[in-house]
């Protein structure tokens, strides 16, 4: 009498066709195929100064006015980048715009192409008043390569602001 | 001096609403002028002007007309800033010259002002990116309806008013 042959506990089907190293291998190279197409795509983003009391406004045009200087940063080098800007003031719950700027562009900086600088958006302020000022900006970069990347962005909070020239 | 004298040196410092109220002076005053350049334009397909401490250099190409600019002092022009399709009959082409060329001289006297002293900030060429004479200026790009809407609403800035009185204009 012959016994039947014993069936094996792990079914041939579910065994590793593939040796472990090869599947790590391929693993980690699809790891770094991603980072590399990650760098190769450009990202754009505002950054925002703190408003400030302006004294170049005061000097140059003799107004007291807050002032929020914008810059926006490529990770490569951009043509020029268009933006409305908003400076708003939040007393309580209560959001009040107080400037609202047209489609203004700027062209990339001489010094470092891969930036912007806005220096042209500010608001009236009174005269030894605080108020808390909160910005937000949206528009779009055009590089030079041709590509355009739309950009947004707000301050995280709003900062209070003394309508007053630093004493000297 | 008058008082638009006194506005050539503060171009970086203006609100918006004055560098529309300067464009709308030009329009007014330098009207006769502006026609006899364009005329001028027409005929030779080129023209360099120049405002504040800022020059202008247009051209005009398949009957679309450009401008470039640079400091006065500076070797080239840079890039073209601004151009305008423009009309085949001279009388249409003029009347869009005018509005063309008081642009470009705001555009310019924002950038390039007569600077009694060095600005210690380091600034780029920027512009709006809508031109006075488009409906879309005043509807920041959301069509030339609303903006004839917004623009009928608008009030000229209080120194158009100052302006014209200082120069004497009628």
């Amino acid at each position: 009498m012959s016994l039947p042959k014993p069936r094996p506990l792990i079914p041939i089907l579910i065994k590793p066709v593939v040796p472990a190293w090869v599947l790590i291998a391929v693993i980690a190279t699809q790891v770094v195929i991603m980072n590399v197409g990650n760098r190769n795509e450009t990202s754009c983003e505002l950054l925002f100064q703190r408003p400030h009391y302006s004294t170049s406004l005061q000097e140059k045009v003799k107004i007291d006015a807050v002032k929020l200087n914008i810059t926006s940063s490529c990770t490569e080098n951009q043509l020029h980048t268009d933006l409305v800007a908003t400076i708003s003031s939040i007393s309580g719950s209560e959001l009040k715009i107080l400037n609202k700027s047209g489609v203004i562009r700027q062209d990339a900086s001489r010094e470092d192409p891969t930036k912007a600088h806005f220096l042209e958006f500010w608001t009236p302020c009174k005269r030894g008043g605080v108020v808390n000022y909160i910005g937000n900006a949206y528009g779009e970069v055009t590089l030079r390569s041709g590509k355009v990347v739309p950009v947004s962005n707000s301050m995280d909070k709003s900062l209070a602001v003394l309508c007053r020239p630093r004493a000297k | 001096m008058s008082l638009f004298e006194e506005y050539l040196s503060l171009g970086f410092w203006l609100s918006e609403g004055e560098r529309l109220a300067i464009y709308k002076y030009l329009l007014r005053t330098k009207r006769r002028i502006y026609k006899s350049e364009a005329l001028i334009l027409l005929e030779q397909r080129t023209l360099k002007t120049n405002i504040a401490n800022g020059e202008i250099a247009y051209e005009l190409i398949n009957g679309e007309v450009g401008f470039k600019a640079r400091e006065i002092g500076e070797h080239n022009f840079d890039r073209c800033r601004r151009s305008l399709k423009i009309s085949r009959f001279r009388l249409m082409a003029v009347y869009k010259l005018v509005r063309f060329f008081a642009q470009a001289e705001t555009d310019v006297l924002r950038n390039y002002p007569i600077l009694k002293e060095q600005d210690p900030e380091r600034r780029g060429y920027s512009m709006n990116v809508y031109p006075y004479y488009d409906l879309n200026y005043y509807s920041r790009g959301r069509g030339v309806v609303i903006g004839f809407l917004k623009k009928i609403q608008r009030k000229d800035d209080v120194l158009l008013e100052r302006l014209l009185a200082s120069s004497n204009f009628r």
